[in-house]
């Protein structure tokens, strides 16, 4: 174990996000799962016992008599703002002053540099350069995530669960959501961090990150496999595969749907139907297509004279 | 503000509990008062043009008086608040904050903030126009450039030219000490207006 190398990699400026969020992820998990379990006793109480319904309100919230309380703005408020603004400002300095900005060598253009790794938020697009096309990851992947992400209230609109944590009355929308964040996010951002190593190769935690090792990347697309050679050929090839594959995911997704959540189908319109098995097409492919990659050195499976998937 | 509206404002009844640390809507909002303020102060110094940028950036690092605290400051304050901005969506959807009347303006502006907070920091650290800046807009700049149909024309807008240029670091010194600022303002702003009405806990 490099523990020194370790300790580099957490101390970085730009790393120390990631390294906060491996706490904080557990914690808040912890504590939503906590509530809900709490919310979902009850609610499975109040389902028990119609009479007892009647009385007790569903939405029920970790209350505190004391909360109910109004005062007034000044002091009370702006005290407590003051205060906080204060220990916030104390925190900022800190960090600032134990991780002080960075600053390279000038520009130049002459010299062509290998970018280090982007900022934490974006590692798991960079971690999609391995997989994609540069343009399908840097540009149609966001999109889709910052359109999925609007699309959420649209999608998602049944009534339970306002305003109170549950896990009972919305497993899907949140088991969905917690595979985005987890996986897609959180999870491809500490590859990022702590297992990409210079020039993006791979090391396994606690390897030494050697910028001098080489790799002999070998990347084969899915029609070498299978000996076609022809330009076009591949081309169709690859397209009968995507969306052949495409085609039985969204096939299998409908059928869990149905099989599984038949209000929601009910409930929903086509449009919003599509919507949502459309984004979980794509949130299942990412993983699908890293594992081609990663365990089977199967880098594309669609090649065309315009674009690989 | 007049002695009366003022003593209106200030004995307005607040809930006990809505403080700021139970708040984390407006620790976001402050963090980004803390930008604003720390970037005013490194704009009073920072050149975007190419060499003089990481000249001035050097200037503010290691001669102007607390210049690196500033800077420093303002690097750390923007983490936090893209944590903190990342926090207020899930947090969001675990509490279903969509829902309602207002709840779908709400739930947007909340991704919109994220994303815009997104956008700050990407622009910000081009500023310093060093290698690692100079680089990592090349790059971003080619990928968008290899879009179909559209990806040429907008990289082009975005580098200003055929090849990066300044042009491209006086754009992204545009955005993100003007534009985004006045985006990211009414973007508060409407939240404000929603959270009064009682949309947002
Ligand atoms: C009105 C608001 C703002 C102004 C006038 C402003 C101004 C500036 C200036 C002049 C710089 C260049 C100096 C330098 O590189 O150190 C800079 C850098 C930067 N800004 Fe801002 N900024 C504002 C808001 C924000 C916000 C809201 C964020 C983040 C969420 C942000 C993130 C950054 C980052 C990450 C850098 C690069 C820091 C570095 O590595 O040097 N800024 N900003």
């Amino acid at each position: 174990m490099d523990w020194k190398q370790l300790w580099e990699i957490c101390s970085a400026p730009d790393n120390v996000p990631i390294v906060l969020l491996l706490f904080l992820t557990p914690f808040y998990l912890w504590y939503g799962f906590r509530e809900a379990i709490k919310n979902d006793r009850l609610i499975t109480q109040l389902e028990a016992d119609p009479a007892l319904a009647k009385t007790h309100h569903r939405r029920h919230q970790p209350y505190h008599p004391a909360w109910d309380k109004t005062v007034h703005v000044w002091p009370y408020l702006l005290r407590i703002e003051l205060l906080a603004a204060l220990v916030v400002t104390a925190f900022l300095c800190i960090w600032a002053i134990y991780l002080d900005a960075p600053l390279e060598e000038p520009a130049n253009p002459t010299l062509t540099m290998n970018p280090a790794k982007a900022p934490w938020y974006f590692l798991g697009l960079q971690e999609m350069l391995v997989y994609f096309d540069p343009w399908i990851a840097g540009v149609i992947l966001p999109n889709i995530i910052v359109v999925g992400l609007m699309a959420i209230p649209y999608m998602d609109t049944s009534p339970l669960g306002n305003g109170y944590y549950t896990w009972k009355q919305r497993k899907f929308a949140l088991g969905g959501f917690l595979f985005g964040y987890l996986v897609l996010w959180l999870a491809l951002a500490i590859v990022g961090t702590f297992i990409r190593g210079p020039g993006w190769m791979w090391f396994w935690p606690g390897q030494t990150w050697d910028a001098h090792r080489v790799v002999h990347e070998v990347n084969i697309h899915l029609h070498e496999l299978f000996g076609i050679t022809d330009v076009w050929e591949i081309a169709i090839f690859g397209g009968i595969a995507t969306l052949g594959f495409t085609a039985v995911l969204g096939g299998a997704v409908d059928f869990a749907l149905r099989k599984w959540k038949p209000e929601l189908f009910r409930k929903m319109n086509v449009i919003q139907y599509a919507h949502l098995v459309g984004f979980l097409i794509m949130m299942i492919r990412l993983p699908v297509k890293m594992v081609l990659k990663l365990g089977f050195d199967i880098k594309y499976v669609w090649v065309t004279p315009w674009f690989n998937v | 503000m007049s002695a009366a509206g003022l003593t209106r404002v200030l004995d307005r009844p607040v809930l006990a509990r809505r403080t700021f640390l139970s708040d984390p809507g407006r620790t976001a909002v402050f963090l980004f008062g803390v930008e604003v303020v720390t970037g005013a102060l490194l704009a009073l110094y920072y050149q975007p043009a190419p060499e003089a940028s990481f000249r001035s950036v050097q200037l503010i690092s290691n001669a102007v008086t607390f210049g690196w605290l500033v800077r420093a400051v303002h690097l750390a304050a923007a983490n936090v608040t893209v944590l903190l901005a990342a926090y207020l969506v899930v947090r969001a959807f675990f509490r279903r904050a969509f829902l309602g009347p207002r709840g779908l303006g709400t739930w947007l502006l909340t991704v919109g903030f994220f994303l815009l907070m997104l956008a700050f920091y990407f622009t910000g650290e081009a500023l310093p126009w060093d290698q690692d800046a100079y680089w990592r807009a090349t790059v971003t700049a080619n990928l968008v450039a290899d879009t179909p149909l559209v990806g040429p024309w907008v990289a082009g807008v975005l580098r200003g030219g055929a090849d990066m240029s300044g042009v491209a670091l006086v754009r992204l010194y545009a955005a993100h000490a003007i534009l985004m600022p006045w985006v990211a303002y009414w973007t508060i702003k409407r939240m404000r207006e929603l959270m009064r009405r009682g949309a947002i806990g």
